[in-house]
């Protein structure tokens, strides 16, 4: 307490030196006068009396020091001063100081636009109390990382009544879209149903209005909760908004609550969540919701776990919501992302060392007089550091603001399944980061070259001709500091080789169906179909499509392209629905024509035809993947299979034709076995409409969206894009962190170029003495320059081996962002090996060159 | 262990402020006087240290300065004991009895037996 309040009183005494003078002065003066006066009474002569005081007194300069110190603070007063001599000094040297400040201001306002996305999407938690204890179950499943876990109605209730990790748990489907009809026309909206506690165990309140209660879902009243967003599109923001009616796929609902505009669970295109519709929440062994917990303070993971028992589940895993959120894939790629730009950063920070290094020399003379009159290292090294940090401040100040317009390239150029891509921003805790930075630079880039410079031997430098020396002081560091510069460079050109190949054989692999010149929508009638009503929809707007000049092909199926619906079914060999492996496959309802439309071949037997309806038997096709799985080494065609999950009352289907695999999600690795049923048969609520094109897709659009509305009004079409932009979107994420990752490779290369080229240029000029002695004494130029350009090759190579024993550590991080590509591949190494060896070379190459084509009489007289 | 410099200081703010106690409101020419005098000559209080000391004090509150006139009519600064003074010095007080005490027990003959 009492030094807080001294060193305040001595930070308010900064200001007032002249009248703190005056009075130590004062009391001083006065102190002398009195002893001088004892000593007159004594009886000494006046001279001899003030002498004496002097004496007794003590040194009156130092008293004076030893007060000016004590009344102020002397370490701020001295930064203050080396502060101010330091812009002294930056001033007069615009050229170099604006360079530093631009490749610092660079690579720093990059890291800060990176960061803020990363906490934005990653660290900063979600919107909800607690996020700790949520957690969601997951399924362990290697083959499928990410996806959940999902968990029938029955089973849900059994676990809340007896868990004891849980204070609460909620049930939610993650999607079961409807169509809300209204005075704006049809629109088709993300909805998830949920049981009544969903908003409490995730503790959000609703901005207006309430959460459906307990009891309402019980009864299955029609009571929706709407986003923010939808209030605001289809109710204009009334806010008289709750009470009022809403039709969802024809049902009048009442809306009772809004959600606030950052609430986007699960999904950031939820618009709706109503109660689990009771027709779902019969079965045990229908497993379609999402398990969301909070866990009781002081509950562990593992006592969660072990309660997955009940369910019977012991293979799920239960994961923290955070962690659900943000997908694997994604999280390793913005970590990889912020790696490589902290990269960048240290490359700038490298080449600005050099810099200050280069300078020493000029400020040894500067330094002499400073040591000569007592100053010690640490003052000398003190001064240099306060020349860094403003350096690295003005270069802050000067990132801030590229920063601001490298978020917003960020924001714009990300694809939107990124997270909460709209909270990044540059706030409080990015900006924190950014000085930190802005303090941690100048001691990467600033402290070896001060240390280097201010060891300097007074005498050495006050002599004039000192001929340079073979190796000028500071070599060794120049040298780590390019052997660095390079490894840092080979790390991140490998690390973008690597994404680059990846994405180019993403690109070439074969999809297993042509995806060129194919326009693709989707539809979903209302609920209250019957299946024969369903059948019927699907020939006729096939007919109707069919007709379209231009369409050449037409087919549905039930989903096409990645999405977290589609269907799983298990299907047994064996005689009964009980017995004979079991094996799980995707399974689709297709219209006849659709394998035909999207160019997958027939291998064996038969596709569907007009034949294969309600009334005739159950026929099933097969992927090559999935014959080779459930009959391995026979023919597949002619074969019979049961659903295990009792459909047909154990009926069995034949298998009537075998086609070629698909690999529908973007980045499967190997085709997903899958079996097609007829659409006749099975037809779905909603299903994809293939559509192959004569030419442009596109053009078609309007006129089938017409003719799908006069069909049915009460369908819409939506989702409509071409199969090749269904495509790119899936790939959009791959493409964002190849090209960012590859323009963070492309600086850095440019910048170890500069680097290398400064350090080369550097010494060859130092060493300009003893190559004009060489070439007039007979060497050829090129001999005489050779010494420099071995050690410069030197110092790359090392670098080079360095930076790929690094990447070979490093790449395997992000293995799992590589498709068919190994993090070790070869080509990329060499490749990048290649791209820093001739970046050295012609770096090393430039000075060599204009050394050889100066004239020797130059350097002879230089030294 | 502590600085030298630093014990000094410390035992000379102890100083200052009982003499201060003691003698009511002087002058820092006056203050120097009296330590001497009270240790028997034994310390020469040399202004370089006497007035940071002071100074120091000041800003921590334990003592306060004001204006005013010397005996022999010359305007001088007098500084007086503060509250927080006096119970800082009544703690330190009791302190230096405590260590004194124990240390005495360590010297004492009938230690160590």
């Amino acid at each position: 307490m009492r030094r807080t309040r001294a060193f305040l009183i001595r930070l308010a005494g900064l200001f007032r030196h002249r009248q703190q003078d005056l009075e130590i002065a004062e009391e001083l003066e006065f102190h002398l006068a009195m002893q001088t006066e004892e000593n007159l009474r004594r009886g000494m002569a006046p001279e001899e009396a003030r002498r004496r005081a002097l004496i007794q007194a003590g040194g009156l300069e130092l008293a004076r020091e030893a007060c000016r110190e004590r009344l102020g603070l002397p370490w701020l007063e001295v930064l203050v001063q080396d502060l101010r001599y330091a812009a002294r000094v930056l001033r007069g040297n615009p050229g170099v100081t604006a360079v530093v400040v631009i490749t610092l201001a660079l690579g720093i306002g990059a890291n800060t636009a990176l960061f803020s996305l990363v906490d934005a999407v990653l660290i900063r938690s979600l919107p909800y109390t607690d996020t700790e204890r949520l957690v969601v179950l997951s399924d362990n499943n290697p083959g499928r990382p990410g996806r959940q876990s999902l968990v029938s109605y029955p089973n849900y209730r059994d676990w809340q009544r007896q868990t004891r990790a849980f204070t609460e748990m909620a049930l939610c489907v993650r999607n079961m879209p409807v169509t809300l009809a209204g005075a704006d026309g049809p629109e088709r909206v993300d909805a998830g149903r949920t049981s009544a506690n969903l908003f409490s165990v995730l503790g959000v309140r609703p901005l207006l209005g309430r959460a459906f209660t307990a009891e309402e879902e019980e009864k299955e009243q029609p009571v929706a909760v709407i986003s923010y967003s939808l209030w605001q599109r289809r109710f204009a923001g009334v806010p008289d908004v709750v009470g009022r009616t809403l039709s969802a796929d024809g049902q009048i609902a009442t809306v009772v609550g809004v959600m606030p505009p950052e609430f986007q669970f699960p999904f950031s295109t939820t618009q709706l969540w109503m109660p689990i519709p009771a027709g779902i929440r019969m079965a045990r062994s229908y497993a379609f919701g999402m398990v969301v917990g909070r866990m009781r303070p002081g509950a562990t993971l593992e006592q969660a776990q072990a309660e997955l028992e009940w369910i019977g589940r012991p293979e799920g895993k239960l994961i923290p919501l955070q962690q659900q959120i943000t997908a694997k894939p994604l999280r390793i790629a913005l970590w990889l992302l912020l790696g490589a730009v902290t990269f960048v950063l240290l490359i700038g920070c490298t080449n600005v060392a050099h810099l200050l290094l280069a300078r020493g020399p000029v400020r040894q003379g500067e330094l002499a007089v400073r040591i000569a009159l007592g100053a010690g290292r640490g003052r000398i090294v003190g001064q240099l550091m306060a020349e860094n940090l403003l350096l690295s401040a003005l270069a802050s100040l000067l990132g801030i603001p590229l920063a601001f317009g490298a978020v917003r390239a960020l924001v714009a150029l990300a694809p939107v399944e990124v997270p909460r891509l709209e909270t990044v921003a540059i706030d409080g805790r990015v900006l924190f980061f950014t000085l930190t930075l802005s303090l941690l630079c100048p001691l990467v880039f600033g402290l070896a070259p001060a240390w280097r410079t201010s060891k300097c031997d007074p005498h050495c430098v006050l002599k004039t001709g000192s001929r340079g020396a073979l190796k000028p002081p500071g070599w060794r560091l120049r040298g780590l500091l390019v052997i660095g510069e390079c490894a840092l460079a080979v790390v991140l050109l490998c690390g973008a080789g690597l994404m680059v190949r990846s994405l180019m054989r993403l690109n070439q692999a074969s999809l297993g169906y042509e995806p060129r010149n194919a326009l693709a929508f989707r539809v979903v009638m209302p609920a209250n179909r019957s299946l024969a009503e369903e059948a019927a929809f699907y020939r006729a707007s096939l007919d109707r499509l069919k007709t379209i000049p231009g369409v050449q092909r037409a087919g549905a199926v039930s989903f096409f392209l990645l999405n977290l619906s589609s269907t799983e079914a298990a299907i047994r060999t064996g005689a009964t629905d009980k017995a004979g492996r079991c094996d799980s496959a995707v399974e689709d309802s297709v219209s006849p024509d659709l394998l035909v439309t999207l160019g997958v071949p027939l291998r064996l037997g038969r596709s569907f035809s007009a034949e294969d309806n309600e009334a005739s038997p159950p026929v099933a096709l097969a992927s090559e993947s999935l014959a080779r799985r459930c009959w391995p080494g026979e023919a597949a065609v002619g074969k019979q299979f049961r659903f295990a999950d009792g459909r047909l009352n154990g009926r069995p289907v034949r298998v009537v034709g075998i086609v070629g695999d698909m690999r529908r999600t973007g980045m499967e690795h190997q085709a997903a076995p899958r079996v097609y049923l007829p659409l006749a048969q099975w037809p779905t609520r909603g299903a994809d409409f293939i559509l192959r094109t004569q030419g442009d897709p596109l053009r078609l659009a309007s006129t089938v969206r017409h003719e799908m509305a006069s069909l049915d009004p009460a369908a819409p079409v939506y989702r409509l894009s071409t199969l090749k932009q269904r495509l790119a979107g899936e790939l959009a994420l791959q493409r964002f962190e190849t090209l960012l990752l590859t323009l963070f490779a492309a600086v850095a290369l440019f910048l170890a170029g500069i680097g290398i080229y400064g350090v080369m240029h550097y010494s060859v000029a130092q060493r300009s003495h003893e190559i004009g002695l060489r070439v007039a004494l007979g060497a050829s130029a090129r001999a005489a320059v050779a010494p420099v350009m071995r050690q410069g090759l030197l110092l790359a190579s090392a670098g080079l081996l360095l930076g790929a024993a690094g990447a070979l550590l490093l790449t395997r991080l992000f293995a799992a962002l590589l498709f068919d590509v190994t993090a070790t591949d070869p080509v990329t190494f060499a490749l990048a090996a290649v791209l820093i060896g001739a970046t050295a070379g012609m770096a090393c190459l430039i000075p060599a060159w204009r050394a050889i084509s100066s004239d020797p009489m130059r350097g002879l007289r230089n030294g | 262990m502590a600085d030298k410099t630093d014990v000094w200081q410390g035992t000379l703010a102890l100083m200052v402020l009982k003499t201060l106690e003691t003698m009511g409101p002087q002058h820092g020419y006056g203050i120097a006087r009296r330590i001497e005098q009270i240790s028997g000559d034994q310390l020469s209080v040399n202004y370089g240290t006497l007035y940071p000391a002071l100074i120091k004090l000041q800003q921590e509150g334990y003592i306060s300065a004001q204006p005013g006139l010397s005996d022999n009519n010359r305007k001088a600064k007098f500084y007086s004991i503060t509250r927080a003074g006096r119970k800082h010095l009544a703690a330190e007080a009791r302190q230096w009895e405590q260590t004194t005490a124990i240390i005495a027990r360590f010297f004492s003959p009938a230690a160590g037996v």
